[in-house]
């Protein structure tokens, strides 16, 4: 396995190494601060003691990084296919649903998250090039791009609690829609299921079937998005409000934006660390690991946006 | 008519035909399954003794004789190496095609079963057939008959298991599965739950009686509980629907409360609110449980809306005033002496499709 | 036949002597459990305060390893006194010890502990942690604060899974399966989210020794000179770190699904239970993998040194350990051969469970056949490798038979399969570290431990657990369903659960013994020699035993394969085998330091002159 291809390329930090039997040499060779290991020898300072080379250091550092961001794609990527498998199912419901997410709103985020992906990269750029001034700044222009984005996903947030639109069983229907619990429970009294309830013991009133089941929902979503669309003063009320499946996507979509939004927190926390340290003149073209690290994390959380923008509200 | 009453023990299972491994082949399937079972299992044990046998052979004859010992240098050998990868595939890809075909073979009903409903529920299983008629825990079906039983679940995953028949399938809420078999011979079989589903998951059988052809069509059209009175028929209901998984009659707490002492009284609830127990309040409780969730019990029961007739409700009712020593003598009594009957359902006649081809054959 | 007693004439001195011959700091004394210490000053209390707290804070990797070690152990036997209850209560028809509720929770805990407590992180964590710097030749991985950090994350998991006993305990089994454990009690949420809290542990364990791995091997460490011990813990860390995020995302969706009632896998909410299973054992099949591929590292090992002959089919066995890897992640679906889905990928579930096989077998024959020609010796470690080798092909073979579709839907869910994981992971994996853990005992605590007893162990261990589970393939292929607290409609089985649980209760002893030879040994046991094996890997001939603080002098220069005996062990060069046949010359190491005391080679010190 090779190590992956560095985002950014610095000619004199790190030239590409074969593995076998050359972790050995260049011990120091930036010549930068010097302190004298425990064996007596001089190390640069920013080496920790169990890596052979600065090079060693910075390879392990990003190596462990990219690791990192795998399991990352792999922890949505399960989302994902929850998402994916849900819309095969339910296609009408995703498309009910997604008119009820703000696609300008949703589309100004993705800029956003675009422009802060570009600043964290010029940041490294800035590292590089020992400009530690303009990396201060790119970085703190990162969080504050971060932040405008939670900010707009707040509002949007709070936007889809005020219209009922919870998560789950939580999800408010049109008044009169049955929920999925009591469709699946049999207690729900469903157009055609109604007779036979009071009748008792017809074989028919057994619980319904899931195709049963699936008509009922099917006519009760046309009858009420009908009679109720618009019905109760919240605005606008789309046809979502009398889907018993409602709350499935919004689980989804809250489930999914929410660890999203908890990762950009984490990101606004890691660069406002990095920022301040920046600023303390921790970081030079010699040594900037962790600027790099975090700059890579925080592409893979935009990526995970770019994804997210157009399955949630576009299609 | 005789029909047994329990499944038979195998005492002799260790010298019975089957031997050691598998229980008797019940099903017309069964040996599929087991020709594939046999075949894997003298091979691999056949593969397990070679690779004994070879380790018992290295250690004794390349044993350590003097902490001075070295090994000899081996060369590897390219024919061993391709050797022990080809057999091994060669073995598994038959296995897999055997595994496969078997699968198919016996996973697909005959267009002309028989079919019967069946609902799992913590922890019994009832069944119903296309007439109507609800058993719960047991049914009977004819002999040499391919019946094709179509599943679900009220509440969790159950799975429906008939270990002479070799049959299994997860019964799953929402949505429908089926197994099917034929059974060769008359005799008494365990159904046996094998999806995990909470307290009772051990307790959760039922019995397949296979009978001869007449038999059944008799045991189908007679009707259920019908010479019995409503409190005797709600005895048996207690029993047979399961009731008494969870609700005691001694007044002792289970899953659910007691049915002693119960009656009349003042029933609180969950939500603060109370109500007196009479019969209104007992059918909704049984119908729709979800409602009134008594203090102090988890919301556990299942609805039996469309499981219980109105006779059988009745019945039920009949049964804990009775308990409580409020029955009246119209409920105690037996039918046609004033007994209210009910609606008791109606058995119809056995499908004319399957009487043609399938005749009573005697064991 | 198996026991020598020393026939070489003792020809060198004693060891005391040769101790000046250490470098300046490196003498045996001065090993990591001691160093670096508090002063000689700090005493009582504040000494043992002192000393705690430098443990509980190390980074050192061999303390962590051991702390690790001293967890799962602990783990295990909770797990184990879980097992004998699940045995006693089977015993008899009827209650025997607790009711059907109480039931259903201990074997809940019981697989819970069991898999995610003890063997998930067993082999890796404990054994991996100490062996794998210095089997690369570095001073430590290349994350040691993660390193720490981990096994905190790992305790924490542990304490809120645990935790959930106080809040209702599980009882939905370790599978979780909904829509049961949405609607029981409500430990599940702690259960839930002490594996998630513990899946990071693991992707942290992965994602560090892949990295050390990778980055971190001493010059001339090639990939083809690479431990087989460091090749399956290769191919386990890319398991742990493709497979447990998803596990995660499970975990966190049950969470959700029982908290805000989302409705994900909640049939009752419209959503699919099925598809639960399929995210649970998208993990938990490549998590059989991660707790067997160590396994397999170990054996390679034990194989090598105790029939002193290069493991055969070195590169076979290395890359099929990685074939099994990414193989295991296309066969989850055989665990739900019966649950309803299609039929279709059934089928192709099927075919690729058994191309598994092929890797696994090439495995086997080849371990056999590292003892053609080779010198066998009888010692406590080889004892269990062996015992692996035997339980792992039934358990192994009885995996196929399970996956056999039509078969399988005989057996799923019986104790046919309860049988066959059991002989995969107590008798594969728990087997191997046993062995392992007594081949390493002497590196990793300075100490021998009874080989008398070590071999007594063992053959009731063997027996023992053959005795409680050979039964449990006869009683499943008989129909015996599992998670079943009594057998109302199978009475007739109720000798053959008699004889299973007597045969755990044999086991427990035997691993008693076990437990007791190695607390003797701590405080009674003789000081180990350098190399009493005779190994050849890094950890045998380049450190001290036990290993000091920074593991080498000087970054170690490998020179020759893992398993070159010769080599490793060139004082010997020149003496004969029993066959005639003289061993291969070849160059001396040059590596590290030398060994702290002479090897068993000398004839001077064996363990089995205890
Ligand atoms: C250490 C853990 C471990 C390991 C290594 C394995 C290894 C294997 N397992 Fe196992 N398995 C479990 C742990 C493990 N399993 C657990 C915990 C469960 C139950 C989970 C639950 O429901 O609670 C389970 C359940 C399980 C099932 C589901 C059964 C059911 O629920 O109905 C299946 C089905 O295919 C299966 C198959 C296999 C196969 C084919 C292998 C293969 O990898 C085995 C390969 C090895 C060999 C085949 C032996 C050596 C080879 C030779 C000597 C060569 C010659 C061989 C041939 C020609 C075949 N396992
Ligand atoms: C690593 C995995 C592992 C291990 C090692 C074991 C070990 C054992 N298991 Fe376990 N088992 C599982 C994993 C494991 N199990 C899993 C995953 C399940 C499925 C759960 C489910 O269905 O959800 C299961 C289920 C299971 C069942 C089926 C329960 C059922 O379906 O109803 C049974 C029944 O016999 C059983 C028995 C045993 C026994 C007797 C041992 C013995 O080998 C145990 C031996 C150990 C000891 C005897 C302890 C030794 C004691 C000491 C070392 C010293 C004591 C120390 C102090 C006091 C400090 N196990
Ligand atoms: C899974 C367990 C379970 C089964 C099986 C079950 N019940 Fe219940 N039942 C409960 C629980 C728990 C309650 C209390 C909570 C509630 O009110 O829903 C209850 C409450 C009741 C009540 C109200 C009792 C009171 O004291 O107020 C009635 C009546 C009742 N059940 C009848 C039945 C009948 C009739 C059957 C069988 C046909 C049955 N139950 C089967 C669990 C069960
Ligand atoms: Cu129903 Cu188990
Ligand atoms: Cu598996």
């Amino acid at each position: 396995m090779a190590s992956p291809a560095p985002t950014t390329a610095d000619p004199n930090a790190h030239e590409a190494h074969g593995h076998d039997g050359d972790g050995h040499h260049g011990d120091g060779h930036h010549g930068d601060v010097m302190l004298r290991g425990h064996d007596g020898q001089l190390h640069p300072a920013n080496l920790q003691h169990h890596f052979i080379s600065a090079e060693q250091q910075f390879e392990s550092a990003k190596l462990g990084m990219w690791l990192f961001l795998v399991t990352e794609i792999l922890l949505f990527g399960g989302m994902f296919v929850a998402y994916a498998i849900y819309r095969s199912w339910y296609p009408d419901l995703f498309d009910q649903a997604s008119l009820e997410l703000d696609t300008a709103w949703g589309a100004f985020n993705t800029l956003v998250l675009l422009g802060s992906s570009l600043s964290v990269a010029w940041a490294i750029r800035a590292a590089q090039m020992d400009n530690r001034k303009l990396l201060v700044r790119l970085l703190w222009l990162t969080v504050m791009l971060a932040g405008v984005f939670m900010v707009v996903k707040y509002f949007e947030y709070t936007h889809k609690f005020e219209k009922g639109i919870f998560p789950g069983q939580y999800f408010k229907l049109a008044e009169g829609t049955p929920t999925i619990a009591e469709l699946t429970a049999g207690t729900a009294v469903l157009p055609g299921f109604a007779d036979a309830t009071a009748e008792g013991a017809e074989s028919e009133a057994a619980t319904p079937s899931l195709e049963e089941t699936e008509a009922a929902i099917a006519e009760a979503a046309g009858e009420h998005g009908e009679t109720h669309a618009g019905e109760k003063g919240h605005g606008e009320k789309g046809p979502i409000f009398s889907n018993p499946r409602a709350g499935i996507f919004f689980s989804i979509y809250y489930v999914m934006t929410g660890i999203h939004g908890l990762h950009v927190i984490i990101g606004i926390i890691a660069i406002s660390i990095l920022a301040v340290k920046a600023q303390r003149g921790r970081y030079s073209s010699v040594y900037y690991t962790p600027v790099e690290n975090v700059g890579l994390y925080w592409h893979v959380v935009d990526i995970i946006w770019i994804f997210l923008f157009p399955l949630m509200y576009l299609i | 008519m005789q029909i047994e009453e329990t499944a038979p023990t195998r005492q002799e299972f260790f010298t019975g035909e089957n031997g050691l491994w598998l229980p008797p082949q019940e099903s017309t399937t069964a040996h599929q399954i087991d020709s594939l079972f046999n075949f894997i299992l003298y091979s691999s044990t056949i593969l397990t003794l070679i690779v004994a046998a070879a380790m018992v052979y290295f250690i004794y004859k390349y044993r350590r004789k003097s902490h001075a010992d070295r090994a000899v240098d081996v060369h590897e050998s390219k024919w061993l190496e391709v050797s022990w990868i080809a057999i091994p595939t060669l073995l598994v890809l038959v296995v897999f095609f055997w595994g496969f075909t078997a699968y198919v073979n016996t996973s697909i009903p005959p267009a002309n079963s028989y079919e019967i409903s069946v609902t799992g529920q913590k922890w019994d299983w009832s069944f119903e057939y296309p007439n109507g008629k609800q058993t719960v825990k047991e049914i009977v079906v004819p002999v040499n008959t391919p019946i094709k039983l179509e599943m679900t679940s009220i509440d969790v995953l159950h799975s429906f298991y008939v270990p002479e028949f070799r049959i299994k399938h997860d019964v799953i809420p929402n949505r429908y599965s089926y197994v099917w078999f034929e059974a060769p011979e008359q005799g008494v079989y365990q159904v046996l739950c094998t999806e995990y589903c909470g307290t009772l998951h051990s307790d959760m059988g039922a019995l397949i009686k296979v009978v001869s052809y007449d038999d059944f069509a008799t045991w189908l059209a007679s009707g259920d509980g019908e010479d019995l009175s409503l409190v005797a028929y709600g005895e048996v209901l207690y029993e047979q629907q399961g009731c008494n998984a969870c609700h005691s009659i001694d007044g002792s707490d289970g899953t659910g409360p007691t049915w002693l002492g119960t009656w009349g009284e003042q029933r609180p609830f969950e939500d603060g609110t109370s109500a007196v127990m009479d019969a209104e309040y007992t059918i909704e409780s049984i119908l729709y449980p979800g409602n009134k969730i008594v203090q102090g019990y988890p919301p556990a029961m299942a609805s039996y809306q469309g499981r219980l007739d109105e006779r059988q409700l009745n019945a039920i009712v009949a049964y804990m005033k009775d308990l409580n020593g409020a029955a009246t003598p119209e409920e105690l009594a037996p039918p046609g002496e004033g007994g209210d009957t009910g609606d008791g359902t109606e058995a119809d006649a056995p499908p004319a499709d399957d009487a043609s081809e399938t005749p009573a054959v005697e064991a | 036949m198996a026991t020598l007693t020393p026939t070489q004439p003792r020809t060198s001195t004693v060891p005391r002597k040769k101790r000046s011959a250490y470098p300046e700091g490196h003498e045996p004394v001065h090993n990591f459990l001691r160093e670096p210490g508090p002063g000689p000053e700090v005493t009582g209390f504040k000494r043992f305060r002192a000393i705690a707290w430098e443990w509980m804070t190390t980074v050192d990797h061999k303390r962590i390893g051991l702390m690790y070690l001293v967890s799962v152990s602990a783990a295990f036997a909770l797990g184990g006194i879980l097992a004998l209850l699940v045995r006693l209560e089977l015993m008899t028809q009827g209650e025997t010890v607790m009711g059907p509720d109480a039931y259903n929770q201990v074997f809940t805990l019981h697989g819970i502990v069991m898999v995610f407590l003890f063997i998930v992180p067993s082999i890796p964590a404990s054994l991996g942690n100490f062996l794998l710097p210095i089997m690369v030749g570095a001073k430590d991985v290349a994350f040691p604060k993660l390193n720490l950090a981990s096994f905190y994350i790992y305790g924490i998991g542990a304490i809120v899974a645990v935790a959930g006993l106080f809040f209702g305990g599980v009882d939905t089994g370790w599978t979780f399966y909904t829509p049961y454990s949405k609607s029981t009690v409500d430990g599940v949420l702690f259960m839930g989210l002490g594996v998630f809290i513990m899946g990071f542990s693991s992707i942290l364990t992965g994602l560090n020794f892949i990295v050390t791995i990778h980055k971190m091997r001493a010059p001339g460490m090639t990939w083809n000179r690479l431990p087989l011990f460091l090749w399956s813990i290769y191919a386990t860390s890319i398991v742990q770190v493709l497979a447990t995020p998803v596990i995660g995302i499970t975990m966190l969706l049950l969470f959700l699904e029982r908290v805000l009632q989302i409705g994900i896998f909640d049939p009752a909410l419209g959503g699919d239970p099925v598809l639960f299973q399929h995210f649970f054992w998208f993990y938990s099949h490549p998590a059989v993998y991660i707790m067997i591929l160590p396994a397999f590292g170990v054996i390679s090992e034990l194989m090598g040194t105790f029939s002193r002959q290069r493991v055969y089919g070195y590169r076979a066995v290395a890359l099929s350990s990685v074939a099994i890897a990414l193989l295991g992640f296309l066969v989850w679906g055989h665990h739900m051969f019966t649950s309803g889905q299609s039929p279709v990928s059934s089928v192709i579930f099927s075919l690729i469970t058994f191309l598994i096989g092929i890797p696994s077998g090439i495995k086997i024959f080849n371990w056999i056949w590292t003892m053609y020609k080779g010198s066998v010796w009888l010692q406590t470690p080889m004892l269990y490798a062996l015992t692996f080798l035997f339980l792992f092909t039934i358990g192994g073979v009885t995996g196929i038979m399970v996956g056999a579709l039509a078969a399988d839907i005989h057996l799923h869910d019986t104790y046919f399969v309860v049988a066959h994981f059991h002989y995969v992971m107590m008798g594969g994996t728990v087997m191997a570290m046993l062995g392992g853990l007594h081949y390493w005992w002497p590196k990793m605590t300075g100490k021998l431990y009874s080989e008398r007893w070590g071999k007594i162990s063992a053959l009731l261990v063997f027996l023992g657990f053959n005795m409680t589970f050979f039964i449990q393939f006869i009683m499943g292929s008989q129909g015996m369903p599992r998670r079943y607290y009594d057998y109302p409609d199978m009475p007739w089985l109720e000798p053959l659960h008699q004889a299973s649980t007597m045969g755990s209760w044999v086991l427990g002893v035997g691993l008693m013994i076990v437990l007791i030879n190695g607390i003797h040994s701590l405080f009674r046991g003789k000081p180990a020699p350098g190399n009493p094996w005779g190994g050849a890997t890094l950890e045998w001939t380049a450190t001290t035993t036990p290993p000091d603080h920074h593991n080498f002098k000087r970054t170690p220069l490998v020179t020759h394969g893992p398993y070159d005996y010769n080599a490793a062990l060139p004082h010997l060069r020149e003496q004969v085998s029993g066959d005639g046949a003289a061993a291969v010359p070849v160059p001396d190491i040059a590596v590290g330091v030398p060994q702290n005391e002479p090897s068993i080679e000398d004839g001077t010190r064996q363990p089995d002159s205890l």
